[in-house]
Order: structure tokens, then C-alpha cells, then sequence
């Protein structure tokens, strides 16, 4: 059943990437990389310095936003942080940043641990608890260094990931008639479909010193328990199933939807739901950020809707929709005509 | 619908970028028969004929033959 909320409007997004990135065509010892890249649609990601984190990137977006919108940091009642790499194991990296960026200490701060669906599931949680406990600003932060969790040696997977954090400033306005409509969808039998198998010394998945060497897999895929292990075909397959459902479900009521953002996987996802889709909103747009950016997780929508429209308004109604680890989808359908968008901050 | 499996060839040849791809071509001997390559025989099973292939059985199948008898299961 798709889900309604009133007043909360979604007042800029900010992003910050890395200063560096990597330009995949000069990844010179694998077989076949022209071919894999047109297929991805991946030319260059921005690409953290080892030493950094993804605090840092979702820390210099932060302070922009505020400092661009001219909010004061009283106002501030909500930080959601939501990265599937977080500074830490524990503590949430939302309190790093609520001290850095000298939030009041009556803001409700956590992070969430969720990665392409990230910003979607985002946008529903804050703006459900600002609702329900009457908050009137927030910050919904995003972001992660995915490239970290890579083994170099994987050959598709090291071509996908960019790293980038974003900042969105959500407003609960009373007596505002936007609502933003809602519907997600989870299927926890896929959580090996995208996973880190191993993690600090506690449970059952606790680290031990095996757990750093790589193995080989089925498809020569090399990558060790610490990395970050994707089944292509198994996340294809569930994107391709259910995300155009869930657009057509959410967007079948809804009149003037001009844009449709997805969580850029890689290019064939990206084709293959447009595809779909494209009897259904036969003028919408689906813009894209997967040539110079990749896939950046949390992050893809408003690195998508930054990179591409910086400075302008996008009018009419847009859909968002976030796909991935979980197995997990969320899609949002928000109007974004008074939303500032900023241009791309670099770290 | 019917499929022909010439039809499903003939995809199957621009995807493995091969022109005189054949049925009876070992998977084993086409260095592209990739993870790349499976997403891309998902892909065209999808849109072009509307079924939905298991990356798993995809992998393992020994020849061009078997693609195609998939594609069309």
C-alpha cells in the first residue's frame, strides 16, 4: 500500500566527492575492458584517499548545505546518517558528525546501515519521524567509500564503485499541501547477494586470520572474506523483476511525473528498467550519473540529481527509487520544484 | 511466441561480438563467457523475450545450444 506524507518538503542537497578519481580504461591488466565499460556505462569514479572516511566526504556536504541555505544549527532536531561504511563498528558515525558539525545535543542522531537504497529508506525514516515528533528541520546524510571494501583483483566489481557523500535538508512545513507518496519492498532471503561476510571479533561471522586471504571463484572473480562479495546475476534479477513494478505501482495515480531517478547500478540495470518502464511514463526523464561518478551507492540519487541539474529547479513531480543490499527497494514520488540543488563540492 | 533459435544465435553473436558464432560452440573455448556476458544473456532474455534466466544454470552451460534451450525454457 502506498504511504502518504504531508508538509515535509525537501529544501537542498548538497554532495561532496573525492578530488581523486580513477579512469577505468587505464586499468590495463584486464582482458576486455572496453567491452566491460561500454556495458556498465562506467568511465571514471571519484575515489577516496585510503585515509579518509566516509564521515569526511558527508562532513564538508553538510557544513555546505547549511551554510548555503542559511540554517542555523539550533533549528537543526534530526541527523540521520546512512552508509553501509561507517567510520566505526560502533559508535554511529551520525554522533562523529553531530559533535563535528556542533549540533545541540537535543538532536536525535543514528545511522541506519543500508547501502543502494540507501537515500529512499532515508527519506522515508526522517521524514516519518519528523511528522510523528513534530520536528521541523533535519538532515538526512548519505554517503560511503565502497571502493574500500573492493578487492582489486575483482573484475567486475573493481570498475563499478565510486565513493561520495550527500546531504538532503528536509523541512516539516505545517500547513504545506506537497505530500511525498512512499511504497518498499525487502526480501532478506538475498542477503548474501551483497555482503562483507566477515566483521570485528564478536558472533558468529567474527574475523579470523583466514578471513584476509582471496580466493577464486566460479568466474575467476578473486576476493577475500573482508571484501565485498556481489552475485551480479541474482541482484540483476531482482532489480529487473521488481523495481519497474514498484515505479509502476507508486506513479500509476500520481499525474506531471516529469523525472525518474534510479539508484545507478550500472548501465544495463539503468537501460533494462527504462525499458520497461517506458510504455508506462512515456515522456519522463531518467537521467544518469553513471559515466563519470559509478555506482556510489547511498549516494547515486543526489549525486544523479546534482550532477546533472546544479543551480535549477526540477519541476513537476519526480520518482526516486533506491535497489540493492538487503535484498531491499524504496521509492519515493516528491516534488522537488522548490528544492535547491547544489553544485558538486570536492574533498 | 514462437523463438527461433537462429534468432536467439544471432543475439547470442553480437553479445559474444563473434560473427560466426555456432551452436555447438564450447562456452569454455569463448574467453568472454564472462560475468559481464551473463548479465548481458539475462539482459536480452528479458526484453527481447520476456523471460527471466538463472545466472547459475547460465553458468553452467557447455554450449551456445544450451544458452539458447534455456532462453526458450
Amino acid at each position: 500500500m502506498i504511504k502518504k506524507f504531508k508538509g515535509i518538503e525537501i529544501a537542498g542537497i548538497s554532495c561532496c566527492i573525492p578530488k581523486k578519481k580513477i579512469i577505468n580504461k587505464n586499468i590495463s591488466d584486464y582482458k576486455n575492458i572496453k567491452r566491460i565499460i561500454k556495458v556498465i556505462g562506467i568511465e571514471n569514479r571519484p575515489i577516496a584517499d585510503p585515509n579518509s572516511s566516509t564521515s569526511d566526504l558527508v562532513l564538508k556536504s553538510a557544513n555546505h548545505i547549511i551554510k548555503k541555505l542559511n540554517w542555523k544549527l539550533n533549528d537543526i532536531e534530526v541527523l540521520i546518517f546512512v552508509t553501509q561504511t561507517p567510520d566505526y563498528l560502533t559508535p554511529a558515525t551520525s554522533g562523529i558528525l553531530q559533535d563535528k558539525l556542533k549540533l545541540k545535543k537535543s538532536t536525535l542522531v543514528f545511522d541506519i546501515n543500508l547501502g543502494c537504497s540507501g537515500y529512499t529508506h532515508g527519506l522515508i525514516a526522517i521524514s516519518s519521524l519528523m511528522k510523528n515528533l513534530k520536528l521541523k528541520k533535519g538532515l538526512l546524510a548519505v554517503g560511503d567509500v565502497t571502493s574500500q571494501l573492493v578487492n582489486k583483483n575483482d573484475k567486475v566489481s573493481n570498475l563499478l564503485f565510486g565513493d561520495a557523500g550527500s546531504v538532503t535538508a528536509i523541512k516539516n512545513v505545517s500547513g504545506s499541501n506537497k505530500t511525498m507518496y512512499c511504497d518498499y519492498y525487502s526480501d532478506g532471503s538475498g542477503f548474501e547477494d551483497i555482503i562483507v561476510p566477515v566483521h570485528s571479533l564478536a558472533g558468529k561471522n567474527k574475523f579470523n586470520k583466514n578471513d584476509i586471504n582471496s580466493k577464486i571463484d566460479k568466474k575467476q572473480n578473486i576476493r577475500s572474506n573482508l571484501n565485498i562479495n556481489l552475485n551480479g546475476p541474482n541482484i540483476f534479477n531482482f532489480a529487473i523483476n521488481n523495481v519497474p513494478r514498484i515505479i509502476k505501482k507508486i506513479s500509476q495515480n500520481i499525474k506531471n511525473i516529469k523525472y525518474c531517478i534510479l539508484h545507478q547500478a550500472n548501465q544495463m540495470i539503468q537501460d533494462n528498467i527504462e525499458a520497461q518502464l517506458i510504455n508506462i511514463k512515456k515522456k519522463v526523464i531518467y537521467p544518469s550519473s553513471l559515466k563519470k561518478f559509478g555506482n556510489t551507492s547511498s549516494a547515486s540519487i543526489p549525486i544523479t540529481i546534482c550532477s546533472n541539474y546544479p543551480n535549477k529547479k526540477l519541476s513537476g513531480n519526480s520518482i526516486l527509487c533506491g535497489f540493492g543490499v538487503g535484498l531491499s527497494i524504496s521509492a519515493i514520488v516528491v516534488n522537488l520544484e522548490k528544492t535547491k540543488i547544489f553544485k558538486i563540492i570536492k574533498l | 511466441m514462437t523463438i527461433s533459435d537462429n534468432k536467439i544465435l544471432k543475439d547470442l553473436s553480437l553479445i559474444f561480438e563473434k560473427k560466426n558464432l555456432k551452436f555447438e560452440d564450447k562456452t569454455s573455448n569463448l574467453d568472454q563467457f564472462d560475468s559481464i556476458i551473463i548479465l548481458q544473456i539475462m539482459n536480452l532474455a528479458k526484453i527481447a523475450y520476456k523471460k527471466n534466466v538463472s545466472g547459475l544454470k547460465l553458468m553452467d552451460c557447455k554450449k551456445i545450444l544450451d544458452i539458447i534451450k534455456l532462453i526458450k525454457e
